[in-house]
C-alpha cells in the first residue's frame, strides 16, 4: 500500500518534536501540544502515537541514563528522522497548495 | 523522606496497575513521565483530583493498548461511536471483540454517569461491602494464610508435653527436653525457649521489657539469620561461655537508632551483664512480642523461678517451650510415632513420670486460638458482601426495567441478545470493578482501623498488611459479585427476549412479573442471610451478658495493680526478697489516698505466673503419683485479701505475724476444700508441697479457707488454690494491689516513686486498674462480638433499604391498580395493610430460611460461645424479632405512599 500517510495527531506530535528539538520526552511534549491545540491531551495517546511512529521508522528513541532521584527510572527522549521531516515538509506545502487563493476565512452568518 | 518536597508520589496502586499494562522495555520510563505529569497536577489543582486524573490515565492506558494490540491505524483511537456489530469487510474478529469490548465499557461508563444517584447508591454500597471483606481477608491472610516468614516453614514444629490425657498442651522440663533431644531421629534440629521479663535499664529508667532466653541452635532451627553482625550459634555459644544476646530490629531502631556500631556494647538486664552480639532482621517475632534472645547458660532455656543450679536435670518442674525442625523425608506422623516410643522408654525408666509429646505444626501452633473467629468473621463479612449485591441487584433490576425500551430498540435494529448480555454483564463489572478499587482503597484504612482495635495477644498481628494476594482477593470478590448482581438483569434480557421486536404492553406484564418474583426472591434471600448475622452477633452479645454476670470472686472497684517482679539474680536469697517487699508495701501504705495495699503471686482473672504443683496431705496417702493433690500456687500479704475484696468463709488470713519465725501457714479457697475436705472440716489439717518425705516435711497448717477466683477468666471454672504468706517465702514475682479512696489509676505515679525509693533500679510494670484487668480479660470476645454487631446492624440496614426500595417500586408499578381500588372503595386502611402484608410476608419467608440455615451454621461457632448453647432461643428471637420490626418500619413508608394515591388522578390518565 506503500507509505500510509500521516494522521492529524501524529502530525501534530511530530511538530512538537520539531520544535521542543532535544528536550522530546513525553511530558513536554504533552504539554507543547496542551498549549498548541488548547485541548486537553492523554499521554496515553501520545505514548500510542510516539510507539507507532517510531515502528514506522519516523522517529528514534532512547533512553537517558537512570537517576537515584527520580526513582532510578530512565527517561526515553525521542528524535525525528529524516524521513519524518521530508512527510512533514510535503504535508505542509500540500496544505499550503490547498489553501492558495482562498481568502481570508469569513465568518458565515 | 527526600521526595517530600518534591512532589507527591502517584497512588501505588495506580502505579503498579499502569506498569502491568505496558510492555516491559517502556514500563520504567512511560511511569516516571506520568509521575511527573501527576505531580504537575497535584501542584495545580490538588492531589485529589490530581490522584483521579492519574486513575483515568491508567484506565486509559490500559484500554488504548487493548486496541492497539491488533491494529495500527490512527482511526483507531477514536473508534466507531455506533453500537452495531455486524461485521464489516472482514476486519479480524480479535479486533471487533476488543473494540466492542471498548465500546461496552464506554457505554457503561457513559451510562452511570447519567443516573448518578443510582451510581452512587451502588457504589457506596458495593465498596463499603468489598472493603469489609478486603479488610477481613488481609488479616485472615496475614495470619492464617501466608505460610510463616521462615524457610521451609511447612517444616517447622512445635513439641509439646502432655500428661496422661494426651490433650493439655504443657511447657517440657529440662530433662524431659533432652531426652527427647538425644534420642529422636526425625528432627534436624531442636531448640528451646522461653520468654521472660528481663528488668533493664533503658535511657536512664530502669524498665521491665519482654525477652525470650533461647538455647543456642534456636535461630539455626527455624533458619534464620541476624541481619546485623552474628545470630547465636551452636558453635561459639556453648554452655558456660560468656552470655550474648541478639537483639529485635524494632529495638534496635528505637533505643539503639540503628547503630551499626552496636556489636560488642553490652546490655545489664536482670542483674547479668550480656554482649550485643546481632541485629535480627525486621519483622522477625517468634516467640511474638520478644524485643530480644538472650543465650541461655545452660542446655535448656533458663526459669522464671528458682530451678536449681542444674536446671538440665529437672524432670519435675516445666517451663520451657520446644520448636524443631523437620529432618528431610521425615513426616509429622513419623516424629509423632518416634515421640511416642520415647515416651514409653522415659517411663520405664522414670515410672513416677506419665508423660508424652504431642507433635503441631509450628503455624498451627502459632494461630490455632484465633482460627475459628476468623473464619467466622470472614464467613460473617462474605454473607454481608452477598447482602450488598442484593440490593445492588435489586436497584439494577429498577433501572433496567426502565432501559425496556431502549433494549427492545437495540434488538429491533439487529443487536443479538448475547450482544446486549454482554453488554450488561459489562455495565455491572465496570461498576463492580469500580466499587473494587474504592473497597480497596477503604481497606487500607479499614485493616489499620480493625488491627488497633484488635485485642493483645493474636498471633502474627505484625505481618497482616496489603500483598497480591489481598489486591487479587478484591479483584476477585469485585468481578463474582459483579457478575453475581449482573445475572438478575441479564436473566431479563432472556426472559425479555421472547418478546424481541414487540415491546407490547402483554409482553411487558409477563416480563415485570418474572421481574418482581426476582426482586422479591433477592429480598427473601437478603432477609435470610441478615438474620445469619444478626443470630450470630447475637449469641456473641449473650455470651458477653453471661460472662458480665459472673462473679469474679472479688471486688476489684478502686483497685490498681502493678508488677514488680524483681530480678532473682540480684535478690537471691528469700529474705532480701521479703524486705524488698515488705518495705514498698510499708511506703506504698503511707502515700495519701491509698486505703490499703497487699501483694500476691498472680492476680485473677489474668492469670500472669501459673504453677500447678502437687501437694500432700498429712495422713492421707495417694495410690500412685498421678493420683497425688495438685493446686495452684499463691503468695500473698497480710492486707491482700481486703485489698481485693475476696471473702474469707472460715478461719482466718494472714497476719504480719505468720513471718519466717512463726509456724507455717496456708489459706485455701472454697474450690481445694470442696474437692479434698467434702466433709471435713480443713482448718488446722495439715500439708506441705511435693511428696511428704523424709523424717520432718515442712508441714504447713490450714488457717483459713477464702472464696473462689476465677483466675484464668470468667469462662473458666475457678482452679484450687492454696495461698501462703510472702513473709514465709516468696518468689520474686508480686504484683502490687492497691485499693484507694479515688481513681486508683492516678495513684500509679506515686507507686512507683515507692518503688523506686527502695531500690532506684526497679521497673513497675503492666500498672493498671483491676476492673481494666477484668475488661482485657474478655478482650477477644468483646473484638468477635463488635465486628459480628457491625456486620449485623449493616445487614439489617442493607435489608432495610432493599425492601423498602422493592416495596416503593411495586406500589409506583401499581398506582394504578391501587387507584381504582380505591376508586371503586377500597379503604386506605386496607390499601397500607396489603402493602405492608407483602413486607412482612416476604420477611417471614426469608426468617424461615435463615432459621434453618442459623442452626446448621451457628454450630461452626460453639468454640465462641460460652454460657449458652449455639441455638439459643433467645438470640433467634431477638435476631427475628429485629428483622420484622425493621422490615415494619421499612414497609411503612411505600405503604402510606400507596394510600396517597389520587384515584381521580389515576382514572383520568387511564
Amino acid at each position: 500500500m506503500g507509505k500510509k500517510s500521516l494522521g492529524e495527531f501524529e502530525q501534530q506530535v511530530l511538530v512538537a518534536i520539531l520544535r521542543l528539538g532535544s528536550e522530546s520526552y513525553t511530558v513536554p511534549i504533552v504539554l507543547e501540544l496542551e498549549e498548541r491545540t488548547e485541548r486537553a491531551v492523554s499521554p496515553a495517546a501520545v505514548y500510542i502515537a510516539l510507539r507507532r511512529l517510531e515502528k514506522r521508522g519516523l522517529v528514534s528513541s532512547r533512553l537517558e541514563a537512570a537517576t537515584p532521584e527520580a526513582g532510578n527510572r530512565p527517561r526515553r527522549y525521542f528524535r525525528l528522522e529524516p524521513e519524518a521531516l521530508e512527510r512533514l515538509q510535503e504535508s505542509r506545502r500540500i496544505l499550503e497548495r490547498l489553501w492558495e487563493g482562498v481568502g481570508p476565512v469569513v465568518e458565515q452568518g | 523522606m527526600m521526595a517530600g518536597r518534591a512532589g507527591k508520589k502517584p497512588p501505588k496502586l495506580a502505579e503498579r496497575l499502569l506498569i502491568l499494562t505496558l510492555p516491559p522495555e517502556d514500563r520504567a520510563a512511560v511511569a516516571r513521565d506520568l509521575t511527573e505529569l501527576y505531580q504537575m497536577r497535584a501542584s495545580r489543582m490538588g492531589g485529589l483530583r490530581a490522584t483521579a486524573w492519574y486513575w483515568w490515565q491508567v484506565v486509559s492506558f490500559a484500554t488504548r493498548q487493548l486496541k492497539e494490540g491488533g491494529t495500527g491505524r490512527d482511526e483507531q483511537l477514536i473508534g466507531p461511536r455506533s453500537d452495531v456489530t455486524a461485521v464489516p469487510g472482514g476486519r479480524p474478529y480479535r479486533e471487533i471483540l476488543v473494540n466492542s469490548t471498548i465500546q461496552d465499557i464506554r457505554y457503561a461508563v457513559r451510562g452511570l454517569a447519567r443516573t448518578p444517584g443510582f451510581t452512587l447508591v451502588a457504589l457506596v454500597t458495593l465498596g463499603l461491602g468489598i472493603a469489609a471483606s478486603t479488610s477481613i481477608f488481609s488479616v485472615v491472610n496475614g495470619i492464617l494464610l501466608r505460610p510463616l516468614p521462615y524457610p521451609d516453614s511447612d517444616r517447622l514444629v512445635e513439641l509439646f508435653r502432655t500428661e496422661d490425657d494426651g490433650q493439655q498442651r504443657d511447657n517440657h522440663s529440662g530433662a524431659n527436653y533432652l531426652d527427647i533431644k538425644r534420642q529422636s531421629r526425625s528432627f534436624a534440629g531442636l531448640a528451646g525457649h522461653r520468654s521472660l521479663r528481663y528488668a533493664v535499664v533503658l535511657d536512664g529508667t530502669p524498665r521491665l521489657i519482654r525477652g525470650a532466653s533461647v538455647t543456642s541452635d534456636f535461630f539455626e532451627v527455624l533458619g534464620i539469620r541476624a541481619a546485623v553482625g552474628r545470630s547465636l550459634s551452636t558453635a561459639i555459644d556453648v554452655p558456660g561461655s560468656d552470655r550474648v544476646i541478639v537483639i529485635s530490629y524494632g529495638m534496635w531502631r528505637s533505643q539503639y537508632g540503628a547503630d551499626p556500631s552496636i556489636l560488642g556494647q553490652t546490655l545489664q538486664a536482670n542483674e547479668q551483664s550480656y554482649a550485643i552480639v546481632g541485629v535480627m532482621p525486621p519483622g522477625f517475632a517468634f516467640p511474638e512480642d520478644v524485643l530480644f534472645w538472650a543465650s541461655s547458660p545452660f542446655e535448656v532455656p533458663e526459669s522464671p523461678v528458682d530451678v536449681g543450679d542444674d536446671p538440665a536435670s529437672v524432670r519435675d518442674l516445666s517451663w520451657f517451650s520446644v520448636v524443631g525442625r523437620l529432618e528431610p523425608g521425615a513426616t509429622l506422623d513419623q516424629a509423632q510415632a518416634e515421640m511416642t516410643l520415647i515416651a514409653e522408654r522415659i517411663r520405664r525408666e522414670y515410672p513416677n513420670v506419665d508423660e508424652g509429646t504431642l507433635v503441631v505444626p509450628l503455624h498451627e501452633s502459632i494461630v490455632g486460638d484465633v482460627k475459628t473467629s476468623l473464619l467466622v468473621l470472614l464467613g460473617s463479612v462474605g454473607f454481608l458482601l452477598l447482602i450488598a449485591c442484593a440490593n445492588v441487584a435489586n436497584l439494577l433490576l429498577v433501572r433496567a426495567s426502565g432501559r425496556e425500551r431502549e433494549i427492545a430498540v437495540r434488538m429491533a435494529i439487529g443487536a443479538g441478545r448475547i450482544r446486549i448480555l454482554r453488554q450488561l454483564v459489562t455495565e455491572s463489572l465496570v461498576l463492580a470493578l469500580m466499587g473494587g478499587a474504592i473497597g480497596f482503597s477503604l481497606a487500607l484504612r479499614g485493616t489499620r482501623a480493625l488491627l488497633s482495635l484488635a485485642p493483645d495477644g493474636i498471633p502474627r498481628v505484625a505481618e497482616v498488611g496489603t500483598d497480591l494476594r489481598v489486591l487479587g482477593f478484591t479483584l476477585a470478590t469485585a468481578a463474582a459479585t459483579g457478575i453475581l448482581f449482573g445475572l438478575a438483569p441479564a436473566a431479563q434480557v432472556f426472559y425479555f427476549g421472547a418478546g424481541r421486536s414487540a415491546p407490547l404492553a402483554g409482553v411487558r406484564q409477563t416480563a415485570s412479573r418474572r421481574r418482581n418474583r426476582m426482586r422479591n426472591a433477592l429480598i427473601v434471600g437478603e432477609v435470610a442471610v441478615s438474620l445469619l448475622l444478626l443470630v450470630g452477633a447475637g449469641l456473641m452479645v449473650r455470651t458477653l451478658v453471661t460472662l458480665a454476670a459472673v462473679d469474679p470472686g472479688f471486688d476489684g472497684d478502686n483497685v490498681l495493680t502493678a508488677r514488680v517482679w524483681i530480678p532473682a539474680a540480684k535478690y537471691q536469697e528469700d529474705d532480701d526478697i521479703i524486705t524488698f517487699y515488705r518495705e514498698t508495701l510499708d511506703r506504698v501504705n503511707t502515700i495519701p489516698g491509698v486505703r490499703s495495699a497487699g501483694a500476691v503471686l498472680s492476680l485473677p482473672v489474668n492469670s500472669g505466673i501459673n504453677g500447678t504443683f502437687t501437694f500432700s496431705i498429712e495422713g492421707r496417702v495417694p495410690e500412685d503419683d498421678a493420683d497425688s493433690p495438685a493446686a495452684g500456687f499463691q503468695v500473698a500479704s497480710s492486707d491482700y485479701l481486703t485489698t481485693i475484696g475476696i471473702p474469707l468463709l472460715r478461719g482466718r488470713w494472714f497476719t504480719d505475724a505468720d513471718d519466717s519465725q512463726a509456724p507455717n501457714v496456708v489459706v485455701i479457697n472454697q474450690a481445694l476444700a470442696d474437692r479434698y475436705w467434702p466433709d471435713e472440716d480443713p482448718v488446722g489439717k495439715r500439708l506441705t508441697w511435693g511428696n511428704a518425705e523424709g523424717e520432718d516435711p515442712d508441714w504447713a497448717t490450714v488457717v483459713g479457707i477464702i472464696g473462689n477466683t476465677r483466675h484464668f477468666g470468667l469462662d473458666e471454672p475457678p482452679r484450687l488454690e492454696i495461698y501462703q504468706p510472702y513473709l514465709q517465702g516468696s518468689l520474686p514475682y508480686l504484683t502490687l494491689v492497691v485499693k484507694s479512696e479515688t481513681d486508683p489509676i492516678t495513684l500509679t505515679a506515686a507507686v512507683r516513686r515507692a518503688v523506686m525509693a527502695v531500690d532506684p533500679a526497679q521497673p513497675v510494670s503492666a500498672a493498671a486498674t483491676m476492673e481494666q484487668v477484668l475488661f482485657d480479660s474478655l478482650g477477644s470476645r468483646r473484638f468477635n462480638m463488635l465486628l459480628l454487631v457491625i456486620f449485623a446492624v449493616t445487614a439489617l440496614v442493607l435489608a432495610a433499604v432493599g425492601l423498602y426500595g422493592v416495596l416503593s417500586y411495586t406500589v409506583s408499578q401499581r398506582s394504578n391498580e391501587i387507584g381504582i381500588r380505591m376508586a371503586l372503595g377500597a379503604r386506605t386502611g386496607a390499601v397500607i395493610g396489603r402493602v405492608m402484608q407483602e413486607g412482612i410476608g416476604l420477611t417471614a419467608l426469608g426468617l424461615g430460611i435463615g432459621v434453618a440455615g442459623a442452626v446448621g451454621l451457628t454450630r461452626l461457632m460453639r468454640s465462641m460461645i460460652h454460657g449458652i448453647s449455639a441455638t439459643d432461643p433467645a438470640s433467634f428471637a431477638i435476631g427475628a424479632t429485629l428483622l420484622l420490626l425493621i422490615a415494619g418500619l421499612a414497609s411503612l413508608v411505600p405503604a402510606f405512599k400507596a394510600s396517597r394515591v389520587d384515584p381521580i388522578q389515576v382514572l383520568r390518565t387511564e
